[in-house]
């Protein structure tokens, strides 16, 4: 759901002001307190007063409650969450620093999460791949999907986004593993590195490891039923973007799980770079 | 007689090997499967940082707003940039 671009644009930028008057261009995230007609009350973005700020939010809502409004059936459209392309796979990612280096900002034991969308075509591949041979590389949308979008270091929170031509290394190779019934079995492994520079917001910025990991697909459906991988990977980054949340300095171990997400919330819950549409869904990798 | 059963126990000794042998690879490939599912564990969020999926938390806010206008209750919308429900 986006509220600051799109049909929800209009109705959201106008409360932002109401209850932030000096944002200027600052970000809208955070929490609000807001009433079922659609105003604000109130806005906050720091979880250690996050019980107060509730208290405060129950009583000026007792204080002006708001009136009835209707609430049609093209609002509901609008706010619906961008829904993933038919017959997509979901993964859930997780991501830490581990071992956590010595010294390094407490924000950087916090956990990473997102989601990410695998292909129909791009398990059809697979399985066509697999029937011409034991030993077969990975899509390479897949490939640039995952490593331009999913390997990163979101730990303490929103990622300057890569992109595909930071990628200098990204090699992944699946065989069959076996089939039973309807379901055949693939295991992958594969390699990755990308570096950046954007000053003046960061010299220096890398990411370099390997993959490995298992997954089911139901041959009838072309769907991921099960998937387990790990990634284990070295990140540094000199940004100073995030000066008051730095990253761990020098090199640093990231690690990744990646498992089949299944369940309803992954449905409703979009990659956080699939906001970039076909940039996310076929990104171009200009490596060879 | 002696060649026979020579024979004999050479079968037994490969069947015997071959089956050692996919045994091995199967405890091989069974001891690989256990290794990832370890590392992955290790990585995955504990119960306390799944405390906060415990709330029935809505994805659009439309939806929300009209649940809200119907119990007479505030709303609290937590808004990231990506997606609070996985994301952050």
């Amino acid at each position: 759901m986006i509220l600051t671009r799109g049909p929800l644009r209009d109705w959201w930028m106008p409360l932002v002001r109401e209850v932030l008057p000096n944002r200027g261009t600052a970000s809208t995230q955070g929490y609000y307190i807001l009433g079922g007609d659609g105003q604000a009350y109130l806005w906050d973005n720091y979880p250690p007063r996050l019980s107060q700020f509730l208290d405060r939010g129950l009583a000026a809502f007792r204080q002006n409650r708001p009136e009835r409004v209707e609430i049609g059936d093209e609002l509901v459209r609008a706010a619906a969450p961008q829904a993933p392309p038919d017959g997509t796979s979901v993964l859930r990612l997780f991501t830490r620093i581990r071992p956590l280096p010595e010294g390094a900002n407490p924000m950087n034991a916090l956990l990473g999460r997102d989601y990410m969308w695998v292909l129909r075509d791009e398990v059809q591949a697979i399985l066509a791949a697999s029937e011409r041979a034991n030993s077969f590389a990975m899509p390479r949308t897949f490939v640039g999907r995952l490593v331009t979008f999913h390997l990163v270091d979101n730990v303490r929170g929103q990622v300057w986004p890569w992109r595909p031509q930071d990628i200098s290394r990204a090699s992944f190779i699946a065989r069959t593993v076996r089939t039973e019934g309807k379901v055949r079995t693939f295991a992958f492994n594969g390699s990755f590195a990308k570096r950046s520079s954007n000053p003046p917001a960061w010299q220096d910025r890398g990411l370099e490891g390997t993959v490995e990991g298992e997954f089911d697909v139901d041959m009838a459906t072309a769907r991921i039923v099960r998937f387990r991988a790990h990634a284990g990977s070295q990140s540094w980054s000199d940004a100073r973007h995030e000066r008051n949340f730095p990253p761990p300095s020098g090199r640093y171990p990231l690690v990744t799980a990646m498992v089949e997400a299944n369940d309803d919330l992954a449905k409703h819950v979009a990659p956080e770079q699939a906001i970039t549409g076909q940039h996310y869904l076929r990104p171009f990798m200009p490596l060879r | 007689m002696r060649t026979a059963l020579t024979s004999f126990v050479r079968c037994v000794s490969l069947g015997l090997m071959a089956a050692f042998a996919s045994v091995a690879a199967a405890n091989e490939a069974i001891d690989a499967q256990s290794a990832l599912d370890r590392k992955i564990a290790a990585i995955l969020p504990s119960a306390e940082e799944e405390r906060w999926l415990r709330i029935p938390w809505h994805t659009n806010i439309a939806e929300a707003r009209a649940e809200a206008q119907r119990l007479n209750k505030p709303l609290l919308l937590w808004v990231m940039n990506g997606n609070p429900l996985g994301c952050a």
